[in-house]
């Protein structure tokens, strides 16, 4: 059998999933940033600092996306992600769910 | 260097991942094509050679089994579904046809290879025939059990499966519209979910495994069944559009004015920081305004309504979030009505509203 890989799927597939993470790595920075900011400890000369970096970040994240083509398939893998955060918070917040679940398989 | 190689094991191993998905894609398209060239062709050549092997077992076993206990329920079948065959074809909702006595036989009578599909359960004892109405056009009957009834057909024993969604939403909607024709027929009904089939056990047949659960949990059924009486189920997705209360709460939370202010004056870096601060803020303040929000139309509907169910909530269009997705077991569609058409008029937040459907949910 002869394997036919479509260039252009391929890099929809791993490039998204590359940048994907690398949002929500940025995501995280984000956050840790605000908290670092609120804790007080930082000078106002740091939180410029801070402030243009994830910037540039952002507008660099965004120029990929755009130049590959990929905003829509980092947004499915993202959707993805989000979904099975809210699986999991969903079943540990409502516990009859799994009840729900095991009855459901009988 | 030692980085680049990393990169490069790093690259060929998601490449190797991906081929190998892709891999997978095609061998279901492989077991999609045996599934719809073969499949059918062996399906339909044992069924004939059940048929066969049925045909000789009626003919030679018929006078055989008179003497056995089923043999007396047989005749009041029997005898029933006659009238009403007649009452089926004068009714006129149902597609005329007459049956012939042997295939009344034939549809009241389950073998150990056969099981039955189950639609629901009326709360009377009826036995009927309801026509070729069932799925892939299956002669669907009733089958009594003091002061129930089951609505059924003669099924295989596997579940109804398929690849294709089509084929699904059809049967699907088949199971709605048997129930539906039921209802209007019967009243009071308790749907099962669709693909649900009783299977003949411990040396007993579908029917008389459906008559010993039915017998087993009578009581229960009864009770249930009282509980739905006279009511109907409906679903209700509330949606609302986060721009819309984003805008109004910038406007009129002082925190945010306050901020913005600040941020005029502010080199980029920290306007980013702040404006980042300022989206949390918002989001926050719509999280609380929205678990309000929830409680009220809770309330509200609660008020129109027997009982509710809370749902998971769904990913929506991007311009708009599911905030409640309930399954509403209710006898007043107009009462309900009203209250969603208040709650509708709130601006920024839409209903999809479904139903009435029979009470899946609530049985």
């Amino acid at each position: 059998m002869v394997l036919e890989i479509d260039e252009d799927n391929l890099k929809h597939g791993v490039l998204g999933l590359v940048m994907a993470i690398v949002e929500v790595v940025r995501d995280a920075l984000q956050i840790q940033a605000l908290k670092r900011m609120e804790s007080g400890m930082l000078s106002e000369e740091e939180m410029n600092r801070l402030g243009e970096a994830l910037m540039e970040l952002d507008i660099a994240i965004e120029e990929i996306k755009k130049e590959q083509g990929i905003t829509e398939s980092v947004k499915a893998v993202r959707n993805g992600l989000d979904e099975v955060v809210d699986d999991v918070l969903d079943r540990m917040i409502n516990p009859e769910r799994w009840r729900d679940e095991v009855e459901g398989k009988k | 260097m030692i980085e680049n190689d990393e990169f490069r094991e790093l690259i060929a191993r998601i490449v190797r991942e991906e081929i190998k998905v892709i891999a997978q894609e095609t061998n279901d398209i492989i077991a999609e094509i045996v599934r719809t060239e073969l499949i059918p062709g062996l399906r339909a050549a044992i069924r004939e050679s059940i048929a066969k092997e049925l045909g000789c077992a009626v003919s030679g076993g018929q006078s055989a089994s008179e003497g056995c206990a089923a043999s007396d329920e047989h005749a009041i079948f029997d005898r029933r579904s006659k009238e009403e065959i007649e009452t089926a074809v004068s009714s006129g909702e149902l597609p005329p046809q007459k049956a012939t006595a042997e295939e009344v036989e034939e549809a009241s009578d389950t073998g150990y290879d056969q099981g039955l599909y189950i639609y629901g359960l009326i709360d009377k004892s009826v036995s009927a025939r309801l026509g070729k109405i069932g799925i892939d056009e299956c002669e669907v009957y009733t089958i009594p059990y003091d002061g129930i009834s089951a609505i059924v057909h003669n099924s295989p024993l596997e579940p109804y499966k398929s690849d294709d969604n089509e084929d699904v939403k059809i049967w699907v909607k088949t199971h709605q519209q048997v129930l539906d024709i039921a209802a209007e027929r019967f009243g009071n009904i308790m749907p099962f979910g669709f693909d649900t089939i009783i299977a003949p056990k411990d040396n007993a047949t579908a029917k008389d495994a459906l008559m010993r659960w039915l017998s087993d949990e009578h009581e229960e059924i009864l009770r249930k069944m009282d509980k739905i009486k006279g009511k109907k189920e409906y679903g209700i997705q509330i949606f609302y559009v986060p721009s819309a209360f984003g805008e109004k709460i910038e406007k009129e939370s002082d925190e945010v004015k306050r901020m913005k202010e600040q941020m005029a004056s502010k080199p980029p870096g920290l306007a980013y920081m702040y404006k980042q601060k300022l989206e949390n803020i918002v989001k926050g303040e719509l999280d609380t305004l929205m678990d309000a929000y929830f409680k009220n139309f809770y309330e509200k509907i609660k008020g129109a309504s027997d009982e509710i169910k809370v749902e998971k909530v769904k990913k929506a269009d991007d311009c708009m979030v599911m905030m409640m997705n309930l399954s509403v077991l209710a006898r007043d569609e107009k009462a309900l009505g009203s209250v969603l058409d208040e709650i509708e008029s709130e601006e920024g937040i839409k209903i999809h509203f479904t139903g009435p459907w029979q009470p899946y949910s609530f049985i």
